[in-house]
C-alpha cells in the first residue's frame, strides 16, 4: 500500500471527533477516489496525510514509512493541492513555479514542461491575480506535478474548471496513472466524476469511512439500489398488481420500484400494459451519493 | 544548498511587493529633509556644524531614524513579509514542501535581517550623499569624504542593528502568530509609542522596543555600564524570542 492509516482518529478540540477510526488503504498505482459530502472529513484526512495536521497517536504510513520521523523523505515524493489553489497572486505563473522549483531543487526545464502539460504556456508571463479560477486551478496542478511525484494528493482538483477543462484534466490524470505509474488520490463530493476516473474508491461520511474497495465493488453495491420511476393512469391499481413481486412505493406522483437489470424494466412495463394499465412514463432514478450512503448503511446493518 | 535555494525562493516572493519601495522611501526621507533644511536655512544650520561637522550631521540625521522611522519600518517590513503567505493562502503549500520547519522559519527570518541590514547601509549611504550634496550647494558646509568618521558611523550603525534585532524578533513572532495583519501592527505600534512615552523611566533600559533608540541616545562615554546592559539585554531578548517563536511554530498542531 502506498498510503495506510491505522485506526486514525482526529478532533480539532476534545469535544467532537472529526475523524473516527479511518483505515485508509491506497494501493500502489491506483487512482483512489475519496468521496464524501462537504464537511465529511475528506480535507482533514488529506491534511493529516500531508502532515499539515499532527495525528494523535495513530500511525500514518506512506511509501511504507511512518510519517513521524520521515516527513521530508515522504514529502519529496508527493505533489499536492489542498482546498483552493495556493498562488502568489502578485507574481506570474513562471515566477510561482520558480519558487517551488527552487524548493524542490528540480530541473528548471520542468517549469516549461508542467506549464505545457496544464496548457498554460501562453499565459506564463501573466500575473496570476488576473487568472480565472480555472486557470488558477491548472497552475496549482502544475505546481503539484513540478517535482514529478510518485503520489499526487489532490483535493477537489476540478473545482472551477469548465466542462472541457474537466475532461482534459481527467485525461491527464489517467495518462499520468497509466503511462507513468503515478498513484493519485482525488477527493470529490461528486460520484459521477469519481466513477469516470477512479480504480478504487473510499467513501467517507461524518468522519467515518463507510466503504472502501474497487470501483466494480462499488458499482455492484450501487446496482443493489437501482430504482425506476413509473407514472400510470391508475397508480393504486398498479401498486396492487406489482406488490407481490416488486414492492413498489408511491413517491409524489410516481411509483418507485427497485430493479436489477434492464430485462426487469421491460417485464414490469409489459405486465402493466397487459393488465390494462396505461404507462405514461417510465425511467431510471439516478442514484446519487446520498442513495449510496443509505445503501451502504443498510448493507452494514 | 537547499537553504540557499529557499532563500532565493523567498526573494522571488517579495518581487513586486511594497518591500523595496518602503525601504527606499524610509531610508531616503530623512537625508532629503536634512539636505533641504541645510540648503534652505544655512544661518540656522551652519551654527550646529561649527565643530565636529560630520559627527553633528550624523547625529542630527540618525536621531529621527532611531526614534521613529526604524522601529516603524521594522514593524511594517516584518508584517509585509509574513503576510505574503497569509494573504495568498500559501502556508499550506509551503508546509507540504520537503523543507524542514527550521528551514521555513529561518529562511524568512534571514530575509528580514538581510533587508534590515540593507536598510541601515542604504540609510548611511543616503546620509553621506546628503552631507556631500549640501557642501556642494553651499561651500560654507565643510563635509568631505576624507573627514568622514567611518568607524564611528559603523559602530553606531552596528549597535542600532543589535537594538533593532529585538524588535524584529518580537514582530516576527507576532506576525506568524496572528493571521490578521492589523493585530501585529497595532501591538507593535502601541509598544513603540508606549516606549516613547516612558523614555525617561529609570528602567527603560529593559524595554526592547526602545533598544535601537537607546543605542543612539545613550552617551556610552559617560555611562559605559549601560552599553553592557543594553547589549546583553538585546542579545538575550533576541535569542529568547527567536527560540520561543520557533518552538511555537514547530509545536503547532495545525500548520498552513
Amino acid at each position: 500500500m502506498i498510503i495506510e492509516t491505522c485506526h486514525l482518529d482526529y478532533s480539532y478540540n476534545s469535544k467532537e471527533p472529526i475523524l473516527k477510526d479511518i483505515n485508509l488503504k491506497v494501493p500502489f498505482g491506483s487512482i483512489y477516489g475519496f468521496l464524501g459530502p462537504n464537511g465529511a472529513g475528506k480535507t482533514t484526512t488529506l491534511r493529516l496525510l500531508l502532515s499539515l495536521l499532527k495525528s494523535q497517536d495513530a500511525p500514518i504510513r506512506l511509501f511504507g514509512m511512518e510519517m513521524q520521523g520521515n516527513r521530508l523523505a515522504i514529502l519529496k515524493r508527493i505533489g499536492s493541492l489542498i482546498e483552493s489553489p495556493s498562488l502568489y497572486t502578485h507574481l506570474n505563473a513562471r515566477e510561482n513555479l520558480k519558487i517551488y522549483q527552487l524548493s524542490y531543487e528540480c530541473s528548471k526545464k520542468r517549469i516549461d514542461e508542467v506549464l505545457n502539460i496544464v496548457g498554460l504556456s501562453g499565459a506564463a508571463e501573466k500575473k496570476t491575480k488576473a487568472y480565472s479560477l480555472g486557470m488558477k486551478q491548472r497552475l496549482a496542478i502544475a505546481i503539484a506535478l513540478l517535482n514529478d511525484p510518485d503520489l499526487l494528493i489532490l483535493d477537489e482538483p476540478t473545482n472551477g474548471l469548465d466542462p472541457n477543462g474537466i475532461i482534459e484534466i481527467r485525461d491527464l490524470f489517467k495518462a499520468l496513472n497509466k503511462e507513468h505509474g503515478k498513484t493519485i488520490v482525488i477527493s470529490s463530493h461528486l460520484l459521477p466524476e469519481i466513477e469516470k476516473i477512479a480504480t478504487h474508491v473510499g467513501i467517507i461520511n461524518q468522519g467515518k469511512l463507510l466503504f472502501q474497495g474497487t470501483l466494480p465493488e462499488l458499482q455492484e453495491l450501487k446496482s443493489n439500489g437501482l430504482h425506476i420511476g413509473v407514472e400510470t393512469n391508475d397508480q393504486l391499481r398498479a401498486i396492487d398488481l406489482l406488490k407481490t413481486n416488486y414492492q413498489p412505493t408511491q413517491t409524489g406522483n410516481q411509483l418507485q420500484i427497485s430493479y436489477r437489470n434492464n430485462e426487469q424494466i421491460a417485464a414490469i412495463n409489459e405486465f402493466l400494459v397487459t393488465n390494462g394499465i396505461k404507462v405514461y412514463r417510465i425511467g431510471m432514478i439516478n442514484s446519487d451519493l446520498e442513495d449510496i450512503f443509505i445503501q451502504i448503511i443498510k448493507a452494514s446493518q | 544548498m537547499s537553504f540557499i535555494s529557499n532563500i532565493s525562493a523567498e526573494f522571488i516572493k517579495i518581487k513586486r511587493t511594497f518591500v523595496y519601495g518602503l525601504t527606499v522611501i524610509a531610508t531616503s526621507f530623512i537625508p532629503i529633509i536634512n539636505f533641504m533644511l541645510c540648503a534652505e536655512r544655512p544661518k540656522v544650520m551652519l551654527g550646529k556644524f561649527s565643530s565636529d561637522a560630520w559627527l553633528q550631521f550624523i547625529q542630527l540625521t540618525w536621531k529621527n531614524m532611531a526614534l521613529g522611522v526604524l522601529p516603524m519600518y521594522l514593524i511594517l517590513l516584518t508584517n509585509l513579509i509574513v503576510q505574503i503567505e497569509f494573504r495568498n493562502n500559501t502556508w499550506k503549500q509551503v508546509y507540504t514542501l520537503p523543507r524542514s520547519y527550521k528551514d521555513i522559519f529561518y529562511s524568512k527570518y534571514l530575509i528580514i535581517h538581510l533587508l534590515l541590514i540593507g536598510f541601515l547601509i542604504l540609510f548611511d549611504i543616503f546620509l553621506i550623499i546628503s552631507a556631500i550634496a549640501v557642501s556642494r550647494v553651499d561651500e560654507n558646509y565643510k563635509f568631505s569624504l576624507s573627514d568622514l568618521p567611518i568607524n564611528y558611523l559603523a559602530v553606531l550603525t552596528g549597535r542600532i542593528y543589535l537594538g533593532a534585532c529585538t524588535i524584529s524578533a518580537i514582530q516576527y513572532w507576532l506576525s506568524l502568530k496572528f493571521r490578521n495583519f492589523v493585530i501585529p501592527l497595532a501591538i507593535g505600534g502601541s509598544l513603540w509609542l508606549i516606549g516613547l512615552m516612558l523614555i525617561d523611566w529609570d528602567n527603560i533600559i529593559y524595554y526592547p522596543y526602545m533598544y535601537p533608540t537607546l543605542m543612539f541616545l545613550t552617551d556610552f562615554a559617560k555611562h559605559p555600564d549601560r552599553l553592557n546592559i543594553l547589549t546583553l539585554s538585546a542579545c538575550i531578548t533576541f535569542l529568547f524570542t527567536t527560540g520561543l517563536s520557533f518552538w511555537q511554530i514547530n509545536s503547532q498542531r495545525e500548520k498552513g
